[in-house]
Order: C-alpha cells, then sequence, then structure tokens
C-alpha cells in the first residue's frame, strides 16, 4: 500500500468517526430537549435507533453501525434511566434492545452497502461508456492503420495502467506495430507462443500470475466476422486483472476490430480507384499516342519519300525545305516520347518515386538547356531567390514537367515575347510557375487543360498538337511527388501555369 | 586524318550514320557488330576513340569498357538509348571518359569526340609536366597558382570551392560523377552526404556565373554529375 491509500484511508476512519460520534450526541441532545418538555422517556429509544439508522445509512460500514447500536443502548441505559448517569445491567430488556438496534444497524448497512456498490457500478458503467463514445469519435478521425493501433493501445494502457503491445500477422510472421508503458517489443518464447495460440484458436488466452509464473499475460485477438488482424497483448504486473477490467479491455479491443475493418475496406477501396485512374491515364496514353504520333510521323514519311523519288529533279531549295520538316518532326517526336517514358517510370510499374534532394536551380538550368536545344530564340527570364533551395524530387521527372512548361509557353504563347519563370519558397512547398505572353485561355479550358480530353475532340491544328498529352503527364508526375498544379489566365500577359511541390518529404 | 574510331554498334541503321558522320569530318571509323567482333579489333585496329553501345547482343557493353581501359588506354564514349542515370553513373565511375545518350545531334557527338582524345593526350603530356591553365570564355582558372579569374577580375572562392573547380577543370568537357567528386574533395566517409556537394556547387555558380538559371561554364548533369564547359562547346 502506498502512502496515499492509507491517508484516504485514515481520513475514511475519522470522517467515519465523527459521524457516528455526532450523530450519537445529537440524539443524546435530542432526548434531553424531549424529556425536558413533556417528561417522557418513551422515545429515547426511538431517537437512538434513528442515530443507529442514519449513521449506518451515512457510513456503510458494519463496524460503526454497531458501535452506534452499543452506543444507543448505553446512551439510554446510562443518561436516561434510572440510576441516571450509571450504568444498570439488572434492567431487563436492555440485552434485547441492544439485540434490535444491532439487528438494524446490520441491515441498514447491508442495503447501503449493497445500494453503494450498484451506484458505483453504474457509475463506472457511464465513465466507461463515455470513455467508449470518445474514443470512436476519435477512432472516426483516423483512417491510417498506425493511427488506430496508437489509439489503441493509448486507452488501453490509461485504462488498465499495464505496459501494452500490439502485434499484427504479416504473411507468416508476427510483427509488433507498437507498444506503450514499460514494455519491450520482444515476449519471452513462453509469451510469444500463447500470443500465437491466442491468433490461431481466435479466442483470449488469459495467463494470470501464480506463485511460479510472476509474469502473467493476457493475450486478446481483434478479431472482426472471422478475420483475425492482430492482438492485443496485456503485460500483468502485481496483480491479475478483475473480470471486470478484463471484460472491458475485450470490449475496447472488438471497438477497434471495427475501426481495422473499415480502414482495411477504404484502403481496398484507395487501391481500386488508384487502379482505375492508372488504367484511364494508360488508355488515355494509348490514344493520345496514336494520335499525336501518327501526325508528325506522316510527315516524317511523305516528305523523305519525296526526296527519295524525286530528289534529282527536286530543287535543292524545296530538298532543304523538306528535309528540315523531317529534322523538325523527328525532334518533336522525341519530345513526345521522352514524356511517355517518363509516365512509365510513375503508376502501376513503379508506384514509390525514387526521391533525392536537389537544387531546384539545377533542375530549371538543366530544362532550359534542353529546350533551347529544340527553339534557339527562346527567351527565358528567370527569377527565384538567392538561397538554395533544396527539393526532394525525382530530378529527371521534375525536369520533364518544366521542360513541357516552358516547350508550352513556347509554342502556345508569342514566341516573339520573353517566357517567365518564377520561384518562390512558402512555408511548406515550393513553387515554381512559367508565365507567357499570348492569348491565354478561357476558363472552361483552363479546367481542362490537365485532364488531355480536349485537344484530342479538336483534331487537326498545330495549336493543340501535343499539349494535352504534354500537360496531363505534368500532373501525373507533379501528383506523383505530392504536389498541385494548375493554370490561370493572367490579365496582360497570358497564360501562367505553376506547380508546388512539397519541401519536406512525408 | 584525324583518327581511328572504333564503333561498337549492333543497330546498322545506327552505325551507317555514325560511320557516315565521321567519315565526313575526316576520322577513319570501323563497325563491330558484336562485343567479340569489338574485342578482336580492338588489338587489330587500334582505335583512338571506342564509340561504345551499351546493349550488345552477345555480351554487356560494360566488360567492353573495362577490356579496353585494361589493356589498351584508349578514350571510351558511351553512346546509349538507355537512359537511366545509373546506368550512366556506373559507366563513368568504371572509367568510361563521357557518355551520349540517343538520339544526339552531330555537333554535339563530334565535340565529345574532340575533347575525349584531347583530354587523353593531354593526360600523357601532363605526366611529365603538370603546369596548366584552364580557359573558356571569361573564365580562366590558374591551376598552378591557385587563382581563378573572371573577366580578369580574381574570383575569392573557398578551399573546397577551389578544389571541385580545379577537379573539373583538370577535365574540362568531361562529366564527373557526383560520387568522383565528393570522393576527391571529401573522401570515401562523406559519399552519404550529396547536399554538401550540391551546396557547394550551388555556392560557385552564385560566384562564377551571370545567371545561374542559365549557366555558361558549369554545367549540370541531372542526376548523373557535373562537367565545366570545354571551349569547343562554347
Amino acid at each position: 500500500m502506498g502512502p496515499e491509500s492509507s491517508l484516504t484511508k485514515r481520513q475514511k476512519f475519522f470522517h467515519h468517526f465523527f459521524t457516528a460520534l455526532g450523530l450519537f450526541l445529537m440524539a443524546t441532545i435530542t432526548n434531553y430537549f424531549i424529556i425536558a418538555m413533556y417528561h417522557k422517556t418513551i422515545n429515547v429509544s426511538g431517537i437512538y435507533l434513528l442515530a443507529v439508522i442514519l449513521t449506518s445509512l451515512l457510513t456503510g460500514s458494519y463496524f460503526w453501525g454497531m458501535l452506534s447500536a452499543l452506543g444507543g443502548v448505553v446512551g439510554t441505559n446510562f443518561c436516561f434511566t434510572y440510576p441516571y448517569f450509571a450504568i444498570d445491567f439488572s434492567l431487563s430488556g436492555y440485552p434485547l434492545t441492544f439485540f434490535i438496534m444491532a439487528l438494524v444497524a446490520i441491515g441498514t448497512c447491508a442495503l447501503t452497502v449493497n445500494m453503494r456498490k450498484q451506484r458505483d457500478a453504474a457509475h463506472r458503467r457511464e465513465k466507461m461508456a463515455n470513455i467508449l463514445n470518445e474514443m470512436d469519435q476519435r477512432l472516426l478521425q483516423i483512417d491510417e492503420k498506425k493511427q488506430i493501433v496508437a489509439l489503441l493501445l493509448e486507452y488501453l494502457h490509461i485504462q488498465l495502467a499495464l505496459p501494452v503491445l500490439y502485434f499484427e500477422i504479416k504473411g507468416d510472421k508476427i510483427c509488433c506495430m507498437g507498444h506503450l508503458g514499460n514494455a519491450q517489443e520482444e515476449l519471452t518464447d513462453n509469451q510469444y507462443d500463447i500470443l500465437c495460440r491466442s491468433l490461431k484458436e481466435q479466442k483470449i488466452i488469459d495467463v494470470g500470475m501464480t506463485e511460479d509464473n510472476p509474469s502473467g499475460f493476457l493475450s486478446i485477438p481483434v478479431i472482426r466476422q472471422n478475420r483475425v488482424f492482430g492482438a492485443a497483448c496485456i503485460l500483468l504486473q502485481k496483480e491479475n486483472l478483475s473480470t471486470e477490467m478484463r471484460g472491458y479491455a475485450q470490449g475496447l479491443v472488438n471497438h477497434f476490430a471495427i475501426a481495422f475493418e473499415r480502414q482495411e475496406l477504404s484502403e481496398a477501396q484507395q487501391q481500386i480507384l488508384m487502379e482505375k485512374q492508372a488504367e484511364q491515364m494508360r488508355s488515355y496514353l494509348l490514344r493520345a499516342i496514336s494520335h499525336d504520333l501518327r501526325t508528325p510521323l506522316t510527315g516524317i514519311l511523305g516528305a523523305s519519300g519525296a526526296i527519295l523519288n524525286n530528289g534529282e529533279t527536286m530543287p535543292a531549295e524545296l530538298a532543304r525545305r523538306l528535309m528540315l520538316d523531317i529534322h523538325e518532326e523527328a525532334q518533336w517526336l522525341l519530345r513526345m516520347i521522352e514524356n511517355v517514358l517518363s509516365v512509365t517510370k510513375i503508376g502501376n510499374y513503379n508506384p514509390e518515386l525514387k526521391k533525392t534532394m536537389e537544387p531546384v536551380e539545377e533542375v530549371i538550368a538543366d530544362s532550359i538547356a534542353r529546350c533551347k536545344k529544340y527553339f534557339s530564340d527562346l527567351k527565358v527570364e528567370v527569377h527565384m531567390p538567392d538561397d538554395v533551395i533544396m527539393l526532394p524530387m525525382d530530378p529527371i521527372l521534375i525536369r520533364q514537367v518544366v521542360t513541357n512548361l516552358i516547350d508550352n509557353a513556347y509554342r502556345h504563347g508569342n514566341s516573339q515575347e520573353k517566357i517567365e519563370l518564377d520561384v518562390s519558397v512558402c512555408e511548406q512547398y515550393v513553387e515554381i510557375s512559367v508565365q507567357d505572353y499570348g492569348k491565354g485561355l478561357p476558363t472552361e479550358k483552363l479546367e481542362r487543360l490537365f485532364s488531355g480530353i480536349h485537344n484530342h475532340q479538336q483534331q487537326g491544328g498545330d495549336a493543340g498538337r501535343g499539349l494535352g498529352l504534354g500537360m496531363s503527364i505534368c500532373k501525373t508526375i507533379v501528383e506523383a511527388h505530392k504536389g498541385k498544379i494548375f493554370a490561370e489566365t493572367v490579365s496582360g500577359k497570358g497564360l501562367r501555369v505553376a506547380f508546388q511541390l512539397p519541401l519536406e518529404e512525408d | 586524318m584525324k583518327g581511328n574510331i572504333l564503333i561498337v554498334e549492333d543497330e546498322d541503321a545506327i552505325g551507317n550514320v555514325l560511320s557516315s558522320i565521321l567519315i565526313a569530318n575526316e576520322y577513319i571509323p570501323v563497325i563491330a557488330k558484336n562485343g567479340e567482333q569489338a574485342l578482336i579489333m580492338l588489338r587489330s585496329f587500334q582505335p583512338d576513340v571506342v564509340l561504345l553501345d551499351l546493349g550488345l547482343p552477345d555480351m554487356d557493353g560494360l566488360r567492353i569498357l573495362k577490356k579496353v581501359k585494361e589493356t589498351h588506354g584508349c578514350p571510351v564514349l558511351i553512346v546509349s538509348a538507355r537512359d537511366n542515370e545509373r546506368d550512366k553513373v556506373e559507366a563513368l565511375d568504371m572509367g568510361a571518359d563521357d557518355y551520349i545518350t540517343k538520339p544526339f545531334g552531330n555537333s554535339e557527338l563530334l565535340a565529345r569526340i574532340r575533347v575525349a582524345m584531347r583530354n587523353h593526350s593531354e593526360g600523357e603530356v601532363r605526366t611529365g609536366e603538370s603546369k596548366k591553365i584552364y580557359c573558356c570564355g571569361k573564365l580562366r582558372i590558374d591551376l598552378e597558382k591557385h587563382i581563378v579569374t573572371l573577366n580578369n577580375e580574381r574570383i575569392h572562392l573557398t578551399k573546397n570551392e577551389l578544389r571541385i573547380i580545379e577537379l573539373l577543370s583538370q577535365n574540362p568537357g568531361k562529366v564527373l560523377t557526383y560520387d568522383y567528386l565528393i570522393k576527391h574533395i571529401w573522401g570515401t566517409d562523406m559519399l552519404e552526404n550529396n547536399r554538401i556537394l550540391r551546396v557547394n556547387m550551388a555556392n560557385i555558380r552564385r560566384k562564377l556565373e551571370e545567371n545561374p538559371a542559365e549557366p555558361k561554364y558549369i554545367i549540370t548533369e541531372i542526376g548523373v554529375g557535373y562537367r565545366l564547359a570545354d571551349e569547343s562547346f562554347l
């Protein structure tokens, strides 16, 4: 016993003592008054009986109830019967009075104790209901398995005040997903066996503490409709868990089983959604490739065919122009293929990007250098902070995004004008934007710029060629980096396309 | 004639294009269509430069690279359609002098060949006397006096920055991988710490380049390393 509980016990003792004494004195004084006013002793034992009942009710203790009964008998004898202020045991009927009073005390105490027990139980149930309610509220707000495990451990640990661990079945292994309290991640072989058995048999196994086994262990599997998610383990210390607490712990775990199930379902849903998106992207790519790549190939085949067939008779000037066309179309094809290749790095083939910390300026410099290879009169004005900005990214993919944006700004903006490239650092992300001085795009086209649909419907015309493909690839890449991309028409300038990348790796 | 060039390439179309470009520019090319042929011609033809495609039908191109470096020692230019930075870095770290990704422009190819040949022959001379001055545009690096000037104005660099720029200027036009640079400046313990190199490079750029977004002298090969511009690239 700690010093704190002994103190409360002492306080309780004094509290009971003063209650009993107070009631006894009050009964005695009341008796005095009644006798003084009416000169009759008929009510004396009745008043004392009342004191006995009240004492039993207020203390709920047999000891004080009996003592009060004794006090009542002695008080009657001592104060209110002849000879006054002396005990006379010769008076008949007193043992009987004491017996009746004692019976009343016992009966009242039993009732009180029972009532209190029920009241306490109701209190505890209400408290638990509140805790469960609060827990459900918190469970609704989280959807990651890690968080659910952490919450389960938190509640078990706080409620039981014991070390707790959570284990999950991963393939044919059992892994510790977390622990709280003074628990190690490693279980003893014996505990591990118990855990395995409880997972396999899908039932709670409670190895209580005994003389020879001082390390008690409780394994509660998390089960929902015959599906075992894992098990919560409780390391017992000093004493065994009461049946009530055990039931409570089990109830808590059952609540979490529902949460685990919900989390699994939403994960599966997410997976389906992602697969659907990837599928859409693939089919879109196929359509875009067949359309966007066929056009320049037709040009190349036509021009090279013309030179082959009529090479001798053709004026040199015309032949040169045709060859230039071939060269340009081939370069354009190459850029498109680079785009398509970059997408194969994301999506189903490679769900995790291989990110490294890269200085933004290097990626931008390389993108501009690449674009200048194709467009020798390209003018890009770059504004960026003096500090070196390092960002986690796949540099090849981000270079592809910047190249596409500059390419797009050059071909669809007014190519005589410069292109502005701005880099700005915000609290959690870096924004890179490309501004052209073209006509911009109407709002309804802005919305569909990254979906890659609209350029497809409007067949032919160089204006739309490849725009949809390049832009939707930008979106795919930026979103794979957990970033955002958006476009707006800036009045007085033209189209501004910006993307944001998070500064921190998640 | 400028020199013998061995083209190791299994695709006829590309082999033909390469050899006609080289002939037009007064080189003597020979094509090997697989690794076995390449190893034979290496002995009989005694090339000055090897253009090596990594994807060969009979063996891994890296094996030929190793063989050339072990026995012959002439510069090797990797010509590859593999657009994978890791492959490039691996080839460079194994001793390749440069790489060029298909498809490439003619002038780019010729410039790379020139640089590789020059660096190689100078390397042979340099073992005799180490005096050297690197010059490119307005940038001048005196490797003996450890002085860097831009527009005839002296640029103040930290010790490590100077070591980086000197290392790069000893191999102008050649890409040096991140790992190579880190190993030679900070030692093998720092290989994991790529950031220190990148920040140093960014600082050098701020001192040497008018516009860090369009650098003239220090060229970044994303995911691979850095090269210092060569006069013939400008």
